[in-house]
């Protein structure tokens, strides 16, 4: 699993940058790029999403309790999570999602990151490692997902309970790229057109998730096919590479 | 569809480019109100304007405060229509905001907004130009760097262009004509290069340069920096206990972009430039109103037309 941090340290040079957690400045993660988008950023936001066979979960806008920066301005941190779409990360990431939503992540994160380094802020890897698995324990065997519906509701705390408890009971749905998506201010129309199967912004006039359609084109059906095939062969090498 | 114009805010980490837009945002709405115009964000725009105009609000909830609005760590568009009260917007007015690391971590992506944009709005950190002989401007205001990026992109220009220079957290530096006269002063010492481009024999012609200071707060003083580190913390401390949120002259930037639009309508000597025919083509009304609203800018007391003073009044 590839994780990447995002912060910032005190000194005005040290403005907002990306880490991964061997503390190695790197690039936005692509897929970052591909879905910040749906996202502000700066508030408290959630994307799971999945690409080309790989599964990931963003989480922006934690604040950090201690750090600050030259201006007296609370930091905040960001995470990405990277990881192969198999059954074993399907649960890892859910948990992790899980956790996001019920604003269990905030915390820990801001624990695993100190002060320090040519960047401002530095990664404990080994406490990033053992907070992987600390919630895959939460969710029990899952069944698959029914409901394939997409929906979307205001940012509310009982639709993201809902998101929440959706996540705990089911795997992820298949052949869809933009799984859940927590944000601040991003129109309906942005939500439906990146197909969210279950997202939440204020700007979303229903209070409750409520269902609405997507157009599927031949283009999603030949994804879907390849998507479907992908699991089976990342399946069938994970039988003999564990 | 409403015709576009975009401005950028260009500034090192926490300068303020933020706090300019959010108080501009506060202040401006009353100021066009009064000539029958509007002034409407998007429904992403409020809300992120609305998050941070709390903020700001709180900056006066202690007494000495260090803070400002958190950074960010990605660009924001802010999208404004601007129009009749009541009827379809004429114009879209677009502020392209940054983090300021992208300075240094992602140039190409100021350049292109500083050639796209009809406007660039300077954001300058007042105490770190004005305290201890400027020792601490280079560090905070970058003004070789802000130089830097006018002479990579203000390169064989054709169309005009008007550049704000916009002072803020000045509330100390604004409280007479004297003090308002060593802001000026200080500004045209410390971007002294930058002016002399804008004069050079290419620009002249073609840039406005103008200086509106803001009042982001407007009851929250410098008080002192303490350096730890070698590096300046700026501490201000609230003008009493019981002073409020109040923003004082964050619609003048905006009223010097309308000044400069109104003119360039008038002038109709850039018969050829895309962004000028936007212009042009939009109503009567707004055209109207706008003449009435400019009258409000101001040019004494700190603010001043450095350059282009032609391409910014539309009456004598």
């Amino acid at each position: 699993m590839e994780i990447y941090i995002q912060s910032a340290g005190i000194f005005q040079e040290q403005d907002y940058s990306w880490q991964n957690i061997s503390n190695q400045p790197v690039d936005e993660p692509q897929l970052v790029k591909e879905f910040k988008h749906l996202l502000n950023t700066q508030f408290y936001s959630i994307l799971l999403g999945r690409k080309k066979g790989e599964l990931i979960l963003i989480v922006t806008g934690m604040k950090a309790s201690q750090r600050k920066d030259y201006r007296g301005r609370t930091l905040r941190n960001s995470i990405v999570f990277v990881a192969e779409e198999t059954s074993q990360n399907d649960k890892i990431i859910r948990g992790l999602a899980v956790a996001a939503l019920r604003n269990d992540l905030e915390h820990h994160i801001d624990n695993t990151i100190k002060p320090g380094g040519d960047y401002g802020f530095e990664v404990d890897r080994e406490k990033i490692e053992v907070l992987i698995h600390q919630f895959d324990s939460n969710i029990p065997s899952s069944e698959d997902t029914k409901e394939t519906f997409h929906k979307i509701g205001k940012n509310s705390e009982d639709n993201i309970e809902q998101i929440a408890n959706e996540l705990t009971k089911n795997s992820l749905p298949e052949n869809i790229e933009t799984l859940v998506v927590v944000t601040e201010a991003k129109n309906e129309d942005t939500l439906k057109n990146a197909k969210v199967w279950r997202g939440v912004s204020n700007l979303v006039r229903s209070e409750t998730l409520t269902r609405y359609k997507i157009k599927k084109g031949g283009l999603l059906k030949w994804r879907m096919i390849l998507s479907k095939l992908q699991r089976a062969i990342n399946g069938f090498i994970h039988q003999f590479i564990p | 569809m409403s015709k576009e114009l975009k401005i950028t805010m260009l500034g090192a980490r926490g300068v303020g480019k933020t706090s300019i837009l959010t108080a501009l945002y506060e202040q401006f709405a009353s100021t066009i109100g009064k000539v029958g115009l509007q002034l409407t964000p998007d429904d992403e725009s409020i809300n992120l304007l609305q998050a941070r105009l709390e903020q700001l609000r709180a900056l006066v909830d202690d007494f000495e405060a260090t803070g400002g609005l958190e950074g960010d760590e990605n660009p924001q568009a802010f999208k404004f229509d601007l129009g009749k009260k009541a009827a379809k917007p004429s114009l879209k007015l677009i502020f392209q905001d940054f983090p300021g690391g992208y300075l240094n971590q992602n140039p190409q992506f100021i350049k292109q907004a500083m050639t796209d944009c009809i406007a660039v709005i300077i954001a300058i950190d007042a105490p770190a130009l004005m305290e201890e002989r400027s020792r601490w401007n280079e560090m905070i205001n970058k003004p070789k760097q802000i130089t830097s990026f006018f002479q990579q992109t203000y390169v064989d220009l054709i169309e005009p262009r008007l550049v704000i220079f916009v002072p803020v957290r000045c509330e100390k530096y604004l409280q007479n004509e004297t003090d308002a006269h060593k802001l000026l002063h200080k500004i045209k010492d410390q971007y002294k290069e930058l002016l002399d481009l804008f004069s050079s024999e290419n620009l002249r012609s073609k840039v406005a340069c103008v200086v509106t200071p803001v009042q982001t707060v407007g009851t929250v003083v410098f008080s002192r920096i303490e350096e730890r580190d070698q590096k300046p913390h700026f501490i201000f401390r609230k003008t009493s206990h019981d002073a409020e949120y109040k923003p004082i002259d964050s619609d003048q930037p905006l009223l010097y972009i309308l000044s400069f639009i109104l003119k360039l309508r008038y002038d109709k000597i850039w018969p050829f430039v895309k962004v000028i025919q936007n212009v042009l083509n939009l109503d009567n009304f707004l055209f109207e109103a706008a003449s009435k609203a400019v009258k409000e800018c101001k040019s004494t007391n700190g603010f001043a037309i450095l350059q282009g003073r032609d391409k910014l009044e539309i009456s004598k």
